[in-house]
């Protein structure tokens, strides 16, 4: 085997979240060497979710078809809809199961300095989506960071006739969603409280 | 060599690889420099939520080279549990600073302006005056204050019943149609903000802000126009 492919395998596994080269390493040579049939698995799944996965043309999450199997569900409350951040914020929300309506993924927040507008964010398409289908209630499940709350009070000063409610308790500052267990969330999510006009 | 702490604020902060960040910070004595918190984004790093921003820091740093490396942050305060309506204001002013200031040039003047402004921002029932009395000493501050004394062709004082336009490279001119009234002008001279028309006053900082800036725009206010009903 050429070391060279072995040092491009160990160098693209560093990528991952938390694998430093030494981890790195140790995967690449547990897969060559001890478990083949799970490498092949995983470089097949890889190639087949990179040339499948796309966003829901309705909420902007990860997924195989045109709608995700959140936008599909007839039984979930059409009328309500989380705004979250970003698809593990999604995920970390439905892993609590108390949420039963549905969902908008913005994938980041508004910030000048970032460059990221309402337009990067979909928030015409959510402002849009919210109208047609005659929603009653948004939660938003910002971070309560100052891009978060520019970003709350953005979609609230854009809709009217509609319940605007804002997770933040039992969320710390400057906290993002996918650092709270779960319990937290579900609470979090329980005592919502609506924001009001002032 | 023991390491000096700074005062100093978070301006912005991008995520670097998985779990550090590159941070904007304004020191008192350095200016604005850019500093790495390796690590900051694991929930045990002694960074992780603790740079937040408009909250005075002390911090430690070393390195030679522009970008510098974070060795110690305290948070000396908490500015506020929420930002809520003052978010839009405090982003426009942090991208304002960051496209303003020149890196690693001491203007220790202004952070102390900037100091003064968060704890008034903070209470103010005005927060656009509080805005607009930031930006007038910002640019006198960065060498681009506006002259309300005189007007620029004849070098005469404004006068209460005369009408003029702002030009931002030169000044106020005489202009029968102008903008701006020579009462105004003179109020504002005086810091007495009462009686000015809001969005004037704000057109005005707008255009002497632009000028400055070399007529870069400003992502912020472009945002928070937008839709807006
Ligand atoms: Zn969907």
């Amino acid at each position: 085997m050429s070391s060279d492919l072995l040092d491009k395998l160990i160098k693209a596994l560093t990528v991952l979240p938390g694998v430093g080269k030494k981890s790195a390493q140790r995967m690449a040579l547990y897969l060559l060497d001890k478990n083949k049939s799970g490498a092949r698995e995983i470089a097949n799944s890889l190639n087949d979710a990179l040339d499948n996965i796309q966003r829901c043309k309705s909420c902007r999450m990860l997924t195989t078809n045109d709608l995700c199997h959140v936008c599909q569900d007839e039984t979930r409350d059409s009328l309500s809809i989380c705004v979250v951040e970003s698809p593990s914020d999604l995920l970390a929300i439905e892993s609590t199961g108390g949420y039963k309506g549905k969902y908008f993924v913005l994938m980041g927040r508004l910030s000048p300095l970032d460059n990221l507008g309402p337009d990067d964010l979909g928030i015409p398409q959510l402002l849009e989506r919210i109208d047609k289908e005659n929603m009653k209630e948004i939660i938003l499940a910002l971070s309560s960071t100052v891009e978060g709350d520019a970003t709350a009070i953005f979609i609230k000063d854009h809709v009217e006739n509609i319940k605007v409610s804002r997770i933040s308790y039992g969320i710390p500052i400057g906290g993002e969603l996918e650092y709270v267990d779960s319990n937290t969330i579900a609470r979090s999510i329980i005592g919502r409280v609506e924001i009001n006009d002032d | 060599m023991t390491e000096l702490w700074h005062d100093a604020f978070l301006l912005h902060q991008r995520p670097y690889g998985n779990t550090s960040v590159i941070a904007e910070m304004f020191t008192l004595e350095n200016g604005r420099i850019s500093v790495i918190a390796r690590g900051a984004k694991k929930p045990k790093s002694k960074f992780f939520g603790v740079l937040s921003p408009f909250s005075k820091l002390r911090i430690t740093y070393r390195g030679r080279s522009e970008l510098k490396t974070l060795t110690n942050v305290d948070k000396e305060d908490i500015f506020s549990d929420s930002f809520s309506k003052l978010s839009y204001t405090l982003l426009y002013i942090n991208e304002l600073l960051i496209k303003i200031l020149p890196q690693g040039a001491p203007q220790s003047e202004l952070f102390k302006l900037y100091d003064k402004f968060l704890i008034e921002v903070k209470s103010s029932e005005e927060i656009d005056i509080v805005l607009r009395k930031f930006e007038l000493d910002l640019l006198e501050m960065l060498g681009y204050g506006i002259n309300f004394i005189n007007e620029v062709d004849s070098g005469q004082s404004i006068e209460l019943n005369k009408s003029y336009d702002f030009v931002p490279e030169l000044g106020f001119k005489e202009s029968p149609n102008g903008l701006f009234e020579g009462n105004e002008i003179i109020s504002i001279s005086k810091l007495n903000f009462k009686d000015i028309n809001k969005k004037k006053f704000k057109s005005l900082t707008t255009m002497a802000i632009g000028y400055s800036l070399d007529g870069g725009d400003l992502k912020s206010r472009e945002i928070f126009k937008t839709l807006k009903k």
